[in-house]
């Protein structure tokens, strides 16, 4: 039959005009019909004559048949998750784009920790906005479908997960130097026993980024391992990589930090004998004050001096900027002040801490002309301080310095407590349309209780009492940081409101958002 | 009354107004929410000092909000839907306020109301009568030289060859797509328009897909010039099918049409745009009678599509036909109530060779038949390279309509996939399109 259909569809293609049908190789049952209806008009007659073929073909053609191996059932081996925990991704869908991938991420964490899938009739929506999410979402996307999700990939081209998602032990046998260190964050306890067997075969660009995690809140073993590193493999050699250096560096920074240690003790040491008695004020002698003072020495000595800095503290022997350290010295000092905390100093020099962090920035000797304005040159050194030691005196003291620039008090809000931080910003002209909290809560994560109580009545105060605009950014916040039990807070500055613009303006930015978020939170947190 | 989902979507006039109306989909967005077994009804605070009032009417689905919004339903209808979705207990009120018992009377007594007909003097019934002669009469002149023209435009395709279609621009279809119009024939004209809306850019299915074009409306021009030998209801069909319409009012105050009470399952909807009009069809299937109807609506960008019945409901209902060859097009005379769950199962077909039998018996009586709505039991999906059939439990292969949203069949292959399924769909030009399945005596709509 298609061989006939095929004839006359050729026909068509071609034109009766340039191809005359061969009607011969009809069936009887099709021809006879045909030359009742037709005349001697090719055209109409190819046309009847397909007509009677397609309708003969399509009454007559039977259905394919598969005849491949039995269709076996999907079984998931994972259990659906709940209906109340499931309808909370229709909830999160729909938030405000800024706040729907942070949702999202708390929800498929949840569903992950607990080993479920997500419900049927969830998987596509999920592959869906996987498509849209970032490459970390569609990995943890990847693991909520179950077999059946994974099935339909196929269909889903721009679903792409990159290299195949590893989890666990995987990360660090078959991951990417990436996700070793991702594995390291995560399994600390389990990685550092991993670390210390692989290390010999490790690269040592990747040994630097391994210090520089276990030297964060280290404990005891990774201690040791640090000394043993610091004794050994990174010992100053003549002879050594610039990143061999650099490890020493991380190395030596963590051992001062520890209070006694021997590395920690030799430095104060060093900075006693440079320590000396200054008399200060009075007229004529009258009411003089000692005062203990730093006195560089003049040139390079026996500790300041760039290969003894090398060998011990692995700082860089070449000074980069001599414009701000005019000698070898000062360059040493600004490189040895982040080893030493601001209360260290305050107590060799038997100063008050604002008076330590005054004196770096303003004594004669520890200023330079820099486009013909006199700056300490210590500025950054006190600046990097902030990170190793977490010092809320200085850091509060640098916020209030001009030569901070915003991105730098960005860097140092994370590391101040939430009393330091609402201190802060109350001080500040509009905390909340500015983005320091967010900057805090990166690193800190859910707020406490107390924190969440001010921060939602302070937006009270700054929106219905003092009648002023602002915008989402801190309801945003709000939403993915506020302590749960804040709800009760929340519904207590609600009654307070009277019908005005203002009380409008913070039921729309701040009451519905949070109460809708809240509320997705809880029921994640307690699934 | 239970909602999907699915179905509140399905009555959005667009994605923006579903995505608002979630936004209004939790209980705490809402000052009051109200139900009974008639209306649900709401109060949401909008920008004005009032809250807005909405209303539902649960028998009739219809919507009233005192919004400002011109989208209909609006925002908070949608909203509204879908909090019963997440938490059916969400109304506290059941006795109507003022404002919802207005409203909702006044619907109840509209539908009541019989239509009272003008009445005519005998000289102005004779005058109608002659207008209304003279003017089908000059139809059908025109109509005849329509399908004249027609016929010798496919002649000359045919004669020239139909390799050239593909270079063809569109004015050529236009052109005779509009002739047809001016010859007050709209049925060839989308015949026509049919022809230029193939994929020419892809392989050469285009060519047996064209000559099956041709042919169908070539035996419709030849069916149209001998229509006086037709029996009655195959003169109707061919009318419909060049392009007489038949009129929803005029079949409601026709009482000679047989009336068909049943519990329906509004089985699926289907909605294409063709120049601009949006044409949506709504699938019924009767449970007690098996008989099977379709709900044709026509809407525009700027004039919402009239709600009449929501995907995957069930409802208690008298359905007309209108005439024809073969039973298909439907309206809704009266309808009484709504159900949650399905009462019975409809009649099943075993396999797919039983619902080609089935499409082929349509079209035997009539050749321009298609959408047989079939019921069958134990289907899944099978996925052989990218193309996906359904097979039925003696693998039999039926290919899915490429009409199909590649989403929808991903749902359905999801849901298929730990065990086959009694399926519900149509079958059109040969290929299977799914609307909805039965899972445990429940109608999950696609």
């Amino acid at each position: 039959m298609e061989k006939i259909i095929n004839e006359i569809l050729n026909t068509a293609l071609i034109g009766t005009d340039k191809k005359a049908a061969d009607y011969s190789i009809l069936d009887a049952d099709i021809l006879n019909p045909l030359e009742q209806i037709s005349h001697n008009d090719p055209e109409e007659k190819l046309i009847r004559a397909a007509a009677l073929l397609i309708y003969f073909h399509e009454a007559g053609s039977k259905l394919k048949k598969y005849k491949g191996p039995a269709i076996e059932n999907i079984q998931e081996s994972s259990e659906q998750c709940g209906p109340i925990f499931a309808h909370q991704l229709e909830k999160i869908l729909i938030l405000d784009i800024n706040l729907k991938d942070f949702f999202l991420g708390l929800w498929l964490d949840k569903i992950i920790g607990k080993n479920q899938i997500a419900r049927e009739d969830q998987i596509l929506t999920l592959i869906d906005e996987g498509i849209k999410s970032n490459q970390f979402l569609r990995n943890k996307i990847l693991q909520t479908i179950g077999e059946k999700g994974k099935i339909i990939l196929s269909f889903k081209p721009a679903f792409s997960v990159g290299t195949p998602y590893k989890s666990g032990i995987q990360k660090w046998i078959e991951g990417s130097n990436a996700e070793r260190l991702e594995f390291i964050a995560e399994n600390r306890l389990i990685a550092f026993d991993l670390i210390k067997k692989d290390w010999n075969s490790e690269s040592i660009v990747f040994k630097k980024s391994v210090i520089e995690i276990i030297s964060k809140d280290s404990n005891a073993d990774e201690i040791l391992f640090i000394q043993e590193l610091y004794d050994n493999e990174f010992v100053f050699k003549a002879k050594e990589k610039k990143t061999e250096r650099e490890i020493r560096n991380l190395l030596a920074l963590k051992l001062v930090t520890i209070p006694n240690h021997p590395l920690h003790q030799l430095l104060v040491d060093k900075i006693k004998s440079y320590c000396v008695e200054e008399k200060k004020g009075g007229f004529f002698g009258l009411g003089n004050t000692i005062t203990r003072a730093f006195k560089l020495p003049e040139k390079p000595d026996e500790f300041f001096n760039k290969d003894h800095f090398n060998a011990r503290l692995g700082v860089e022997p070449v000074n980069n900027d001599s414009a701000l350290y005019i000698n070898e010295v000062n360059y040493l000092f600004a490189n040895l002040l982040p080893f030493i905390s601001t209360a260290e100093w305050a107590s060799l020099l038997n100063q008050k801490h604002s008076d330590v962090f005054d004196y770096f920035l303003k004594d004669k000797q520890f200023l330079t002309l820099i486009e013909g304005k006199k700056i300490s040159y210590l500025q950054q050194a006190l600046y990097e301080s902030c990170f190793n030691f977490a010092e809320r005196e200085l850091i509060l003291y640098l916020f209030d310095q001009s030569f901070m620039a915003h991105s730098q008090i960005q860097d140092l809000i994370p590391l101040l407590n939430s009393d330091d931080l609402l201190f802060w910003l109350k001080s500040q002209k509009n905390p909340f349309s500015s983005n320091y909290v967010m900057f805090w809560t990166q690193k800190n994560g859910i707020w406490d209780k107390s924190f969440s109580h001010t921060i939602l009545s302070d937006s009270y105060e700054h929106i219905v009492k003092n009648n002023k605009y602002t915008s989402e950014s801190i309801s945003r916040q709000m939403a993915k940081f506020v302590h749960l039990d804040a709800e009760t807070e929340l519904e207590k500055l609600k009654n307070k409101l009277t019908q005005d613009t203002y009380s409008d303006h913070w039921l729309k930015i701040v009451y519905k958002p949070l109460k809708e978020a809240i509320g997705i939170r809880k029921i994640i947190d307690q699934y | 009354m239970k909602f999907s989902e699915s179905q509140i979507r399905s009555l959005a006039p667009d994605e923006a107004s579903m995505k608002a109306g979630k936004g209004l989909s939790s209980k705490n967005s809402w000052v009051t929410i109200g139900q009974n077994d008639r209306v649900l009804w709401g109060e949401i605070k909008g920008s004005g000092a009032k809250p807005y009032q909405t209303q539902i009417d649960l028998l009739n689905i219809a919507f009233k909000c005192s919004c400002p919004s011109r989208k209909f339903p609006c925002k908070h209808g949608i909203g509204l839907m879908l909090v019963l979705v997440s938490d059916p207990n969400a109304p506290t009120q059941t006795d109507e306020p003022s404002w919802v018992a207005e409203w909702i009377n006044k619907r109840a007594v509209k539908s009541e109301q019989v239509i009272v007909e003008k009445t005519y003097t005998e000289e102005e019934l004779s005058k109608l009568e002659k207008g209304k002669e003279k003017r089908a009469e000059e139809r059908a002149v025109a109509v005849e030289d329509g399908v004249a023209e027609l016929t010798l435009w496919f002649k000359d395709l045919i004669k020239s060859g139909l390799i050239h279609l593909p270079n063809k621009d569109l004015s050529y279809f236009n052109k005779t797509s509009a002739r047809m119009i001016d010859a007050k024939a709209p049925g060839l004209a989308s015949w026509v328009k049919s022809l230029s809306n193939l994929n020419y850019a892809s392989g050469n299915d285009w060519q047996l897909e064209a000559l099956q074009i041709i042919c169908k409306t070539f035996l419709l021009l030849d069916a149209y010039k001998n229509i006086g030998q037709q029996i009655e209801e195959m003169q109707v069909t061919i009318k419909n099918l060049i392009g007489w319409s038949q009129s929803p009012k005029d079949l409601l105050a026709d009482d000679s049409q047989p009336i068909i009470k049943d519990i329906w399952l509004v089985l699926g909807q289907e909605e294409k745009t063709n120049d601009d009009i949006i044409v949506q069809k709504t699938w019924l299937l009767g449970l007690h009678t098996n008989e099977k109807a379709m709900i044709l609506n026509f809407g525009t960008k700027f004039s919402p599509m009239p709600i009449s019945v929501m995907k995957g409901s069930i409802l208690e209902a008298e359905m007309v036909f209108f005439p024809g060859e073969t039973r298909q097009r439907a309206i809704i005379k009266l309808q009484n109530q709504m159900f949650d769950n399905v009462p019975k199962l409809p009649e099943l077909l075993e396999d797919f060779e039983q619902a080609i039998d089935l499409d082929r018996a349509n079209i035997a009586k009539n050749p321009w038949w298609n959408d047989t709505i079939i019921v069958v039991k134990n289907v899944r999906l099978l996925k052989n390279q990218n193309q996906v059939y359904a097979i039925d439990s003696v693998n039999n292969l039926i290919t899915i309509c490429p009409d199909m949203l590649q989403n929808i069949v991903l749902n359905w292959f999801v849901i298929c996939a730990n065990g086959a399924k009694i399926t519900v769909g149509f079958i059109r030009n040969g290929n299977f399109h799914a609307l909805g399945i039965f899972k445990e005596n429940n109608y999950i709509v696609f």
